[in-house]
């Protein structure tokens, strides 16, 4: 049965990861829907605590994919996950360096260069959203969110300070 | 004989010290201010690229599918070293923090039904979607300056958000008309003036 599933992976991982513009975090709306709501690997609450762990530890929030990997088929699955997110994105970005001189004034390069960007905070947003829906947030977590985004956006003040502030008052029962 | 190629070949950057710059980088940007310390460890402290140099690799991260960081990782592992170069940056960039990210996800997976881990969590994920939104919001005021770039950004989040699009469906829709309105035009003549 462990077949499919790894193929599942694969398939999955390896298309968000070459439609991954703007970072891993403009796909999440799109693994969301797959893992949780196609596949059912996870809960809609575990989907968003994955999402919120590999967004507060060290190294790129991409390692998203890994924890729900381990979840879809345990050690061997999160590797999986792991490699088919990973990989594809680095043979696209090892390509292009090799060619990277002769693009380096093309106009193509200009235009994709300003035109994803409204494209990616569009997907942004949407991301916030999703990842609210599925902790079936309330409105003192939402309020939560509201505060952090405004001081994040505003302030230089490390996310790291602010997750751990949001984690206490999650912990203390204010966050439901 | 001005291939900046050449340049960086004359450093020896083995595999070993790609791993070891990128997994540096990794744990150091630890919070965020990614492309900051990225800059200030490989300019300043190990001189492997200049400022041009890092401008381009960067560039050409952000543009490219994946995550910044990786793209960055691979560039420049592919610069000293090929293709095996790639992979080593790429290695030192994720492995440990795969493991840290493996133990905690089994610790949570284990004791997730406890009434504690939830509460602490739900507030983490209410402090990391407000992380997510930030990054949206600081490039939109950035960014969102013309109504073509507001209903480009509207589009892509109604697409996925409301209705449900695949992912596939709102690129393929939106980015050629967005590259398109923001192909360059008129400076290009200059550009290409033949240089004495």
């Amino acid at each position: 049965m462990n077949g499919p599933v790894f193929l599942q992976l694969i398939v999955l991982f390896g298309s968000l990861s070459l439609l991954s513009f703007g970072g891993t975090n403009t796909v999440l709306p799109e693994m969301h829907r797959q893992a949780v709501t196609g596949y059912q690997w996870l809960t809609d609450q575990q989907f968003a605590s994955v999402f919120a762990i590999a967004q507060a530890s060290p190294g790129p929030s991409s390692l998203i994919v890994s924890l729900v990997g381990l979840k879809a088929a345990g050690w061997v699955g999160a590797l999986v996950a792991t490699a088919a997110m990973f990989i594809p994105c680095a043979f696209v970005a090892f390509a292009v360096t090799l060619t990277w001189e002769h693009f380096k004034d093309a106009k193509w390069r200009l235009a994709a260069e300003k035109g994803l960007a409204p494209i990616t905070i569009g997907l942004l947003m949407a991301s916030g959203l999703v990842i609210a829906r599925a902790a079936d947030h309330g409105w003192s977590a939402l309020l939560l969110t509201a505060a952090t985004t405004v001081l994040l956006a505003v302030t230089r003040v490390n996310p790291l300070y602010i997750m751990a502030a949001a984690g206490l008052l999650g912990g203390l029962g204010l966050v439901k | 004989m001005n291939d900046p190629t050449l340049q960086l070949k004359r450093l020896t950057v083995t595999h070993t010290d790609l791993a070891l710059c990128f997994l540096k980088i990794t744990l150091v940007s630890f919070g965020g201010g990614l492309s900051g310390w990225a800059r200030q460890v490989l300019i300043e402290e190990r001189q492997w690229l200049t400022d041009e140099e890092f401008l381009t690799a960067y560039t050409l991260a952000r543009i490219l599918p994946g995550p910044n960081i990786t793209n960055l990782a691979v560039y420049v592992g592919t610069r000293f070293q090929g293709l095996t170069g790639a992979g080593a940056a790429l290695a030192g960039l994720t492995l440990v923090p795969l493991a840290i990210m493996l133990s905690l996800g089994v610790i949570y997976f284990h004791y997730h039904h406890l009434p504690g881990v939830q509460s602490v969590l739900t507030g983490v994920v209410a402090g990391a979607v407000g992380l997510t939104l930030s990054v949206g919001v600081k490039m939109g005021l950035d960014i969102l300056r013309q109504p073509i770039a507001i209903a480009l950004a509207a589009a892509a989040f109604v697409g996925m958000a409301v209705l449900h699009w695949p992912l596939w469906l709102v690129l393929v829709l939106l980015a050629p008309i967005s590259i398109a309105w923001y192909w360059p035009r008129d400076r290009n003549n200059r550009e290409e003036a033949p240089s004495p």
